[in-house]
């Protein structure tokens, strides 16, 4: 058992630029879901059109990045535009059904044989990511801190990625707290309360949601940057779940709780694969750790998944608003 | 429930209930805000006086409100009319739009000197189910008007179709001369009607304050970019706050300030709705059910803000079941049964009229109710 790389793995996922990118992906649906509670259950089409916004102009037409980014802007914006449009006049609960339905239209679009010219099938895309690369300031060898070895690259978009975090962060904070954030909150508990105070309900909703979709769509460019491959099973309902784990985990409503949220669910689930990596393998003649008849090398990658919808099922039935949330503020809605 | 609201009025107000003396409370503020604050309140403590002792000294603000258009508006009136049936009685027990309703028929449909509201064939169906059709309805401007009638009335519905909540099916209504069909309830809301609901809207995991900040209108910040630079919109949070402080002390809520809504008591969430709609700066309040699980302490003092609002040139229109209060504080009420407006007359002379009797008790059995006269 090597207990330091098991902990050095958890450790580094919690910062990594994947983390990152789960952290944008997640503040995204938390500006939906924690501040104006809108039950978005298609994030993970948000992130697609971020993912594949910068793969398929890059890869397949060598686009700049830049103009590519500007793809994934209006990708997103025209994304919640129409969703919002479809579901916005009706009640909460059929966002979530509309949303977790076109995100899989687009999971199944981009995985689809028909279109595979374009967005690479089940195959994915590779190769868009030269120009990242190109940036970095770091030495390709990277670095190896404690256990875990880091290279050039992904060490230049952890870099990155935080600064792009800050800033986003700090944006959605300012912005939450102005009386724009304040009208949303209001939605949150009561629309009709803030339609008799003489706001334009709809107005605000379709903004909160092209806000946290383009933040979204930002989130799963970094995931597809760091992984450097877009892959439509990135993209299933999964990652949405994840997010709304995150959210829970670190605090609804708190501009931070997606980020610690992020943190603490990505060490938790990493710890649990590389433990169970580590319990499960045959070393030099020896028998694993765990005993064979409970858990193989071959079978045990399920179990942090398992491990994830527990700790999921657990925190909205005992604690929904969440590790540090107060919870006055940011229980669920379950009256 | 309603007898001790009726003892412990003018009674000495006990210790633990501070609730009870609004207008006193509401003094100290005077000295410290404007000249016109100052005016409402010196006109709410002379209608203090008024409540024991019931004096005409109000004449000044009664003329105001009556102005000469009033009078032309009540010769058409009476000529349109036969006036054959109930007569309107001279009215001492309320202040300041005492004598506007002298020559208004009790009829309904009838006339105002100077109506607010004007509500024409005003029809909503739900299926098969005529949930409102009224032919006519004037809300006369800067009065306390009570709707009131038996449970599924349509006066719920009635109050949804005039503040855009609702659509209705077919009819026209006009607010301050404004048609307002198909205006979006939002917007109804920005031109000064703004409406209270029958259970509590308060904002519970929002502070008070923040209930009370999100009311003020044409806020800069509510701008994504504005909101986001900070700068635009300081200064009038700032304003919007001091106002929203005064009105909480006004409303006695300024120790739950920065407590979460959701843990104030019903009362408080009542006092809370209205100061927040107050916050709009509307001409026109509809209170829905105001006086609901309420209890007799608190009751009175909702009555003395009501009132209150009034004196500020406000108009109140309000749904309540609560008839000593629809007594008490209404300067005219309005009865509906079966989604139509039955009867219209100073609130005195409700308890003659057959049709209300039959509505409340049941005796016409689905008769038209509407077009009995």
């Amino acid at each position: 058992m090597n207990w330091a790389l098991i902990f050095s793995n958890g450790l580094y996922a919690a910062v990594s630029a994947n983390a990152v990118a789960y952290m944008l992906i997640a503040s995204g649906l938390n500006v939906h879901f924690g501040n104006t509670g809108l039950l978005n259950f298609g994030q993970a089409g948000f992130a697609a059109v971020g993912a594949y916004g910068i793969a398929i102009p890059v890869s397949q037409y060598h686009w700049n990045p830049f103009a590519a980014m500007l793809v994934i802007l209006v990708g997103a914006v025209l994304l919640a535009v129409g969703v919002g449009l479809l579901t916005l006049r009706l009640r909460s609960d059929y966002l979530a059904i509309v949303t977790i339905a076109i995100a899989e239209i687009i999971r199944i679009f981009v995985n689809g044989d028909h279109f595979k010219w374009l967005t690479g099938g089940n195959d994915g895309l590779q190769g868009f990511t030269r120009w990242m690369e190109n940036a970095s300031p770091f030495s390709t060898n990277g670095v190896k801190i404690w256990a875990q070895k880091i290279d050039g690259y992904r060490l230049w978009l952890l870099v990155s990625g935080w600064i792009l975090l800050a800033i986003i962060a700090t944006a959605l904070y300012l912005l939450i707290r102005s009386p724009w954030g304040r009208v949303l909150k209001g939605i949150r508990e009561d629309e009709d309360a803030v339609r008799s105070l003489g706001k334009n309900v709809f107005a605000f909703k379709m903004q909160s949601l092209v806000l946290g979709g383009v933040v979204g769509a930002i989130g799963g460019m970094w995931l597809v940057l760091d992984k450097q491959s877009a892959q439509p099973g990135d993209f299933a309902t999964t990652l949405t779940f994840f997010a709304y784990t995150m959210i829970i985990l670190g605090g609804v409503a708190k501009v931070k709780g997606p980020i610690i949220g992020a943190m603490m669910f990505l060490f938790l689930f990493t710890w649990v694969d590389s433990f169970l990596r580590e319990a499960t393998k045959t070393s030099a003649g020896k028998e694993p750790v765990l005993p064979k008849w409970l858990i193989t090398d071959n079978n045990y990658a399920q179990v942090k998944y398992i491990f994830a919808g527990v700790v999921l099922a657990v925190l909205v039935a005992f604690r929904p608003q969440g590790i540090f949330g107060d919870k006055k503020e940011q229980a669920f809605d379950v009256r | 429930m309603s007898d001790d609201a009726v003892s412990n009025y003018g009674a000495e107000p006990s210790a633990h209930i501070p609730e009870v003396q609004p207008i006193d409370a509401a003094a100290p503020l005077s000295e410290q805000t404007h000249a016109a604050e100052q005016a409402s309140i010196d006109a709410a403590e002379a209608e203090l006086a008024s409540l024991e002792a019931i004096e005409p000294e109000q004449a000044d603000l009664e003329s105001v409100v009556a102005g000469p258009a009033a009078e032309e508006a009540i010769e058409v009136e009476e000529s349109m009319h036969n006036v054959q049936s109930t007569v309107s009685i001279p009215r001492a027990t309320t202040a300041s739009s005492e004598g506007v309703f002298n020559d208004v028929v009790a009829e309904p449909g009838s006339s105002k000197p100077d109506p607010i509201v004007v509500a024409e064939r005003i029809r909503r169906q739900f299926g098969g189910l005529v949930a409102v059709d009224v032919d006519r309805l004037e809300i006369q401007r800067n009065a306390i008007t009570a709707l009131i009638g038996p449970n599924g009335a349509g006066k719920t519905t009635f109050f949804n179709l005039l503040t855009g909540f609702d659509q209705p099916n077919e009819g026209s209504w006009t607010f301050d001369g404004t048609p307002l069909l198909g205006i979006a309830p939002h917007k109804v809301a920005q031109m000064g009607m703004v409406r209270t609901f029958q259970l509590t809207k308060a904002l519970s995991r929002m502070t008070v304050i923040e209930n009370m900040r999100l009311g003020a209108n044409h806020q800069k910040g509510e701008k994504l970019v504005q909101g986001l630079l900070q700068f635009p919109w300081r200064k009038q949070e700032h304003e919007n706050t001091i106002r929203a402080d005064e009105l909480l002390q006004r409303f006695k809520l300024d120790h739950v300030r920065d407590e979460f809504a959701g843990s104030l008591s019903g009362g408080q969430r009542k006092l809370l709705e209205m100061a927040r709609s107050l916050m709009v700066e509307p001409r026109m309040v509809m209170l829905d059910e105001p006086m609901a699980g309420v209890n007799p302490a608190l009751k009175q003092s909702l009555l003395e803000h009501i009132k209150l609002l009034r004196n500020e040139g406000r108009t109140v229109l309000f749904v309540e079941h609560d008839m000593d209060m629809v007594m008490e504080i209404s300067d005219w009420v309005v009865v509906m049964a079966e989604g139509r407006i039955i009867a219209e007359g100073p609130p005195e002379t409700l308890g003659q009229n057959q049709q209300v009797i039959d509505a409340y008790l049941g005796t016409h059995q689905g008769a038209d109710l509407g077009e009995e006269e």
